[in-house]
């Protein structure tokens, strides 16, 4: 049977959250990412900014060249969050099978859902429709077989699109693309393919799969049946997850220890709500450094019992931190992940001697994420992270 | 410094302290091994300055000296030398030493032994004397029952607790709990409670000839040593309180199981063959019966039931135990007999040896479903 795979992709979604919750920022260019002259750059721009030219990524200053009269603003991440997290719950009502990408993109496969709630069109509409109603948002829809068409489908119309593509309209909406859009075709590779004459992904997908092979490594294959609309990759929702990971990338490097063990906290805390909420948990925790070299290493600590507390993983990440890190060195990402998950019902029954202290804690995250889904994530966080948001 | 010896001798040294040998690099001088030339004795020492280690071979010792050597390259040669007369020379030129044996010589740099830093006499505010055969086996059946991971540093040691002459050493990875007691010979009524890290204990038994027949252990609250008349290893001890370990083990029971310690443990042996966890261990089904025990094990590669005729009173309970948990205790068990006391599927039991009340072993089982 054809999967059915819709890729949701939010409107400008940080501006768009920041212009509900604010009708002076109604019509107006909104830049997300902070004070114009810091060194920051554009998290995210909404459609009156980028008429301006103004694109995710840029630096702020330049966006401040392009705009002045732009609006900018600090992003308030806990508030995006939380409303990717109602996103998040109406997706869940249609399917389980829902692959988060960020806070505001996601794959949902919903082959077989017919019968309960009609053919995956008719599923993305009233997906579109309740986001519209219930969060004041839009997004974009991009409906096929598979993740990649699913994924170029969602950007042909944007915003508040929707596109279908199928075998009959694939060659009209996809080949005529640049072959950048292709998952892992960066400058460097669009280069090579340049010299073999490959500039678009119907080029791409008419060429030699042996040249391909030759040129981009065993890579070449997987583009070359990516063009061809040939894409495996299943949905993979949290629950199956190999690992959950955060990293954040600073808008300008980080030496300051107390900050970066701070952010290690903030991570800890996110990585930790997702384990759980996905009912999972995880032995061992990796610690990630980028350094402004794009160096990058990670470290690694296996524990002897599955956790998904923050205060574990937190305690964790900051010891590899320590041992790893030279402190006067500055730091571009930092991230945490946790893998070699099981389901939280696999965990083995052993009793323990001893353990108090971690039964107890065990109910504290357990009440703790109670009142955080009823009134909002980030309704009880650590007063150590509170000063982050008391500068906003 | 200049001497000559076997390379059975040399080869002791090297082993008694390669342990204590540094392999971080943060300072270079401790990834190497002491040696000082004297009274016809040549000392061995090493420290990764949280474990120290010395040991003396004989020599013939023909001028006195000292030198650091680094250990994996000296230990290295030496374990490919030939079996005949060694002659250890130092050579001031090149601060090390040149080596000699049958028409050979090789030359190895080293440090200044002055630099290296002195493994220093323990102040203890104790010293008792221990049996070495006894101490050994009480580390050997406690050790195992360590925690391997360092998330509760105190579990990765091993409580050593002196009362009324009795000595009672205590392990627990929280799962499952180690317990054996000794009587001192000597009349020593002092109290002691401190928690020795598992890995200096298991150079201990390692190192400790049961040869050495007695032993000299000395401590204070920071650090503790074993001393023979040859060896001593200067360990720091773990910081932190071992909780009330006596209060976990229950004095009442419902049942009482007795089977024979080699039938047991092949059978189980038996039943953990198709495990399918990455650590080697399955969960063992305990089912007592009336003259007999069955045991039996399941996984998605299939399964193992298998009977062993047993003596029971009391009545008969079904619990579940984590393999690894019941198969190292039972390798350490040396009597022919071993007696399980349960209470119930969701209760510790307890496993003792046959015919002596030194060794008490409390595993907690497995809910299944």
């Amino acid at each position: 049977m054809e999967r059915r795979i819709i890729h949701v992709d939010m409107d400008a979604f940080y501006a768009a959250v920041e212009q509900r919750d604010n009708s002076e920022l109604l019509g107006q260019p909104v830049i997300i990412g902070g004070k114009p002259q810091s060194r920051g750059v554009v998290s995210t721009a909404s459609y009156e900014a980028r008429k301006f030219g103004i694109r995710s990524a840029m630096p702020l200053i330049e966006a401040y060249r392009l705009c002045p009269q732009g609006i900018f603003i600090l992003p308030d991440h806990s508030k995006y969050r939380r409303v990717s997290d109602e996103i998040m719950q109406i997706f869940q009502h249609y399917t389980p099978l829902v692959e988060p990408i960020s806070l505001d993109e996601a794959f949902l496969d919903v082959s077989g859902c017919q019968r309960l709630f009609g053919d995956s069109l008719h599923i993305a509409q009233e997906i579109k429709d309740q986001i519209k109603s219930q969060l004041d948002l839009t997004a974009s829809f991009g409906i096929a077989a598979n993740k990649f068409l699913a994924k170029i489908a969602s950007d042909l119309d944007k915003p508040d699109g929707l596109v279908v593509i199928n075998r009959e309209n694939i060659a009209e909406k996809i080949w005529p693309l640049a072959v950048q859009k292709l998952w892992g075709i960066g400058s460097k590779s669009a280069a090579k393919l340049v010299e073999l004459n490959i500039k678009t992904i119907g080029q791409l997908a008419k060429s030699n799969p042996d040249l391909l092979a030759k040129t981009l490594g065993s890579w070449g294959l997987e583009v070359y049946n990516l063009s061809n609309g040939i894409d495996e990759r299943p949905v993979i929702p949290e629950r199956d997850a190999h690992s959950i990971g955060h990293e954040t990338t600073f808008s300008q490097d980080i030496r300051d220890q107390e900050y970066l063990t701070r952010v290690l906290l903030e991570l800890a805390q996110d990585v930790g709500w997702r384990l759980r909420r996905a009912g999972l948990r995880g032995k061992t925790v990796a610690l990630k450094i980028r350094y402004p070299d794009f160096k990058t290493i990670t470290r690694s600590h296996t524990l002897s019992a599955e956790l998904n507390q923050d205060d574990v993983i937190y305690q964790e990440a900051v010891k590899l931190f320590i041992a790893n890190h030279a402190a006067q060195k500055s730091i571009r990402l930092i991230g945490i992940t946790v893998s070699g998950l099981i389901r939280e019902e696999q965990v083995s029954q052993q009793f323990s001697l001893f353990t108090e202290k971690e039964d107890k804690s065990k109910k504290l995250y357990q009440a703790l994420d109670k009142i955080n889904i009823k009134f909002g994530r980030k309704t009880i966080t650590r007063a150590r992270l509170l000063k982050d948001d008391e500068t906003k | 410094m200049k001497i000559i010896a076997s390379k059975e001798n040399l080869l002791d040294g090297i082993n008694a302290v390669q342990k204590a040998v540094s392999n971080k690099n943060t300072i270079p001088i401790l990834s190497g091994i002491f040696l000082k030339a004297v009274d016809n004795n040549l000392l061995f020492a090493a420290t990764d300055l949280e474990i120290g280690i010395e040991c003396k071979v004989p020599v013939q010792v023909i001028e006195e000296g000292e030198i650091v050597l680094p250990a994996r390259h000296f230990s290295e040669l030496v374990r490919k030398l030939p079996n005949t007369k060694i002659i250890i020379n130092y050579l001031s030129d090149i601060i090390g030493v040149s080596i000699q044996y049958d028409d050979a010589e090789v030359n190895l740099k080293g440090w200044p032994g002055d630099e290296f830093p002195l493994i220093p006499e323990l102040e203890g505010n104790f010293s008792i004397e221990v049996e070495t055969n006894i101490l050994k086996n009480m580390i050997k059946q406690t050790i195992f029952a360590t925690a391997t991971d360092d998330n509760r540093p105190i579990f990765t040691g091993v409580l050593f607790e002196l009362e009324n002459n009795e000595l009672h050493m205590v392990a627990t990875d929280t799962h499952r709990l180690a317990l054996r007691s000794g009587i001192l010979k000597n009349n020593q009524n002092k109290s002691i409670s401190i928690i020795i890290p598992g890995k200096t204990l298991g150079e201990v038994n390692r190192i400790i000839k049961e040869e050495d027949e007695a032993l000299i252990i000395k401590g204070n609250m920071n650090q503790i040593s074993f001393e023979t008349q040859d060896t001593k290893i200067i360990s720091r001890i773990i910081e932190g309180k071992f909780p009330n370990y006596k209060q976990v083990i229950p004095q009442e029971y419902k049942s009482l199981l007795k089977v024979k310690t080699k039938a047991f443990q092949e059978t189980i042996e038996r039943a953990n063959l198709f495990s399918s966890e990455k650590d080697g261990t399955s969960i063992i089904k305990l089912v007592m019966g009336d003259g007999f025990l069955e045991i039996t094990s399941k996984s998605e590669m299939g399964k193992v039931e298998e009977k062993i005729p047993s003596y029971s009173e009391g009545e008969n309970i079904e619990i579940s135990f984590n393999a690894k948990y019941l198969l190292d205790a039972l390798k350490i068990i040396d009597t022919e007999d071993l007696n399980i006391n349960l209470s119930g599927p969701l209760s510790p039991g307890i496993i003792k040896s046959g015919n002596h009340n030194n060794f008490i072993y409390l595993i907690l089982p497995l809910r299944t479903v």
